[in-house]
């Protein structure tokens, strides 16, 4: 039953001689694509896997974050990442592996932004293949934190801590 | 690692049924064997054979069942040796007859098979081959039918092999192209899959919606019940395409949210020109089939129907799209 089962609903409720009640504001954007949200999701990343230096200056592989952002949206590829990650001593396969996962967060444009707003608020930096904490950072810092005490986006940060566990590795990334 | 590329392709290629099955098998060997022949199945039929190479000396049946027909593996080994014994018998030329074989010409394999040629192989491929009790029967009934045969078109001393989706993923080395191949063919399939386990997340405007319908026509509460679940399930579909693009196609997941985005706006000027529901749900659906058409169904075509309607049944579930008894007015 396909169109079929709207096409009876409408005679039934012509039939019927229903009101009709129209909402629609009622329809929210997919989250993928709300801005704050994906700056939390990275402020949690970037607080969870950004190294500092002796300066102080966090910093990380632009392909890691990109890859840890777009699982944490979607905690049900961890375990992908998980499988993939194991093919690390047979470096051979690992082009074989994933590929849908690595297609995936390549191609993930609305991260790419995200990245670009940040990086023209002077928030982060973009030096070569690193993303590096930068004048205002703390403004971002500051979403992660708001994130912890408000115990906001669990599931999020929960696959965050959890990638933490899994070594991914610069040719991983570079097999992408 | 927990799988190897050829156990993971063995996998995939076992989930398939089907002409995509066919098609995918076609696929793999054409792009080890160049001498591969496809035989179109229509409109005169394939005489039994779906491809060749070799110059016609080593022929190509496959069979891939829907999985949910065989409930046991004994109905799935009969099915498997009907269905190939079947084959076999019309490259031989022959038919049943009670117990007997006789002789049945075969008037499209001269049409397919070069002059002269005599098929020295043929290699039977399935979408399960998980028993050895396949192979007694099969080459048992081959012996029967070389005796019985005239062997216009297959040598005496033909050789006939059985395979599985683990053979086809030996026989061949397996690489990144031929997996992502495979997988797009499962792509279908995968989304029915996950449809059905996704959960609707508290869909009690969709129910209470429902729930105000059957009050206003009691008689057909059955009706709207299956309505109900049948909406549902699309809505589930739709739900599941959506996850599918994001994971793995997150440039056409955009194009969906924009095509999401252009749907609610037409019908939010649809529903300003209309008092009536029926008008709404009609419209709202074919707008939707209109848009996800234009914008996905070159690769999607097949589940767009399914996906279109999901959309629908998602306005109505969040809210956007519903329905009320109309107040009765007192006439004096």
């Amino acid at each position: 039953m396909q169109h079929s089962a709207l096409e009876t609903l409408a005679v039934m409720l012509r039939d019927a001689d229903a009101e009709p009640v129209v909402v629609p504001e009622r329809i929210a954007i997919s989250t993928i694509y709300d801005l704050q949200y994906r700056l939390f999701i990275v402020a949690c990343a970037f607080r969870a896997h950004a190294e500092s230096d002796l300066l102080g200056t966090r910093r990380m592989p632009a392909a890691k974050l990109k890859l840890i952002q777009f699982v944490a949206i979607r905690p049900w590829l961890l375990q992908t990442v998980q499988e993939w990650a194991e093919t690390r001593h047979r470096p051979q396969f690992q082009t074989l592996h994933a590929h849908t996962l690595r297609r995936g967060y390549v191609g993930d444009t609305t991260h790419d932004r995200v990245i670009d707003y940040l990086v023209a608020r002077d928030i982060l930096l973009r030096t070569g293949a690193h993303i590096v904490s930068s004048t205002r950072f703390s403004t971002i810092d500051s979403f992660a934190t708001a994130a912890e005490t408000t115990q906001s986006f669990v599931n999020e940060r929960a696959t965050i801590d959890e990638l933490r566990e899994v070594k991914i590795t610069a040719v991983m990334l570079e097999s992408a | 690692m927990k799988r190897s590329p050829a156990d993971t392709y063995a996998l995939i290629i076992a989930e398939l049924v089907g002409n995509e099955f066919q098609l995918e098998i076609s696929a793999r060997v054409g792009a080890n064997i160049l001498s591969f022949q496809t035989v179109p199945a229509s409109p005169q039929g394939d005489a039994g054979l779906d491809g060749f190479s070799h110059a016609g000396a080593q022929a190509y049946c496959c069979y891939g069942p829907e999985h949910h027909t065989y409930k046991t593996n004994k109905q799935r080994e009969k099915a498997l040796i009907k269905k190939f014994c079947g084959d076999l018998r019309k490259l031989f030329e022959l038919e049943t007859k009670g117990k007997n074989l006789i002789h049945k010409d075969n008037p499209e394999l001269p049409t397919i098979l070069p002059k002269g040629q005599k098929i020295r192989r043929i290699k039977l491929i399935a979408n399960w081959f998980e028993s050895h009790r396949v192979i007694g029967p099969i080459l048992t009934a081959v012996a029967e039918y070389k005796n019985a045969s005239a062997l216009n078109f297959v040598a005496a001393d033909v050789d006939v092999i059985i395979a599985g989706p683990t053979e086809i993923a030996n026989d061949y080395p397996v690489d990144e192209l031929t997996l992502a191949r495979a997988q797009q063919r499962t792509f279908l399939q995968k989304i029915v899959a996950s449809a059905g386990a996704l959960t609707i997340t508290d869909p009690k405007d969709f129910d209470s919606k429902m729930q105000t319908l059957r009050e206003m026509q009691p008689e057909q509460a059955d009706n709207i019940t299956a309505l109900a679940e049948s909406l549902r399930a699309d809505w589930r579909m739709s739900l599941a395409f959506e996850r599918e693009l994001g994971d793995a196609l997150p440039a056409l997941h955009e194009t969906l949210e924009v095509a999401r985005t252009q749907i609610i706006t037409r019908v939010r000027i649809l529903t300003i020109g209309a008092a009536d529901p029926a008008v709404h749900i009609s419209g709202a659906t074919t707008i939707a089939g209109e848009i996800l058409e234009k914008d996905l169904g070159k690769q999607y075509g097949l589940i767009i129907g399914s996906v279109a309607t999901g959309e629908v049944a998602r306005l109505i579930g969040e809210c956007t799209l519903g329905w009320k008894k109309r107040p009765v007015h007192d006439a004096t």
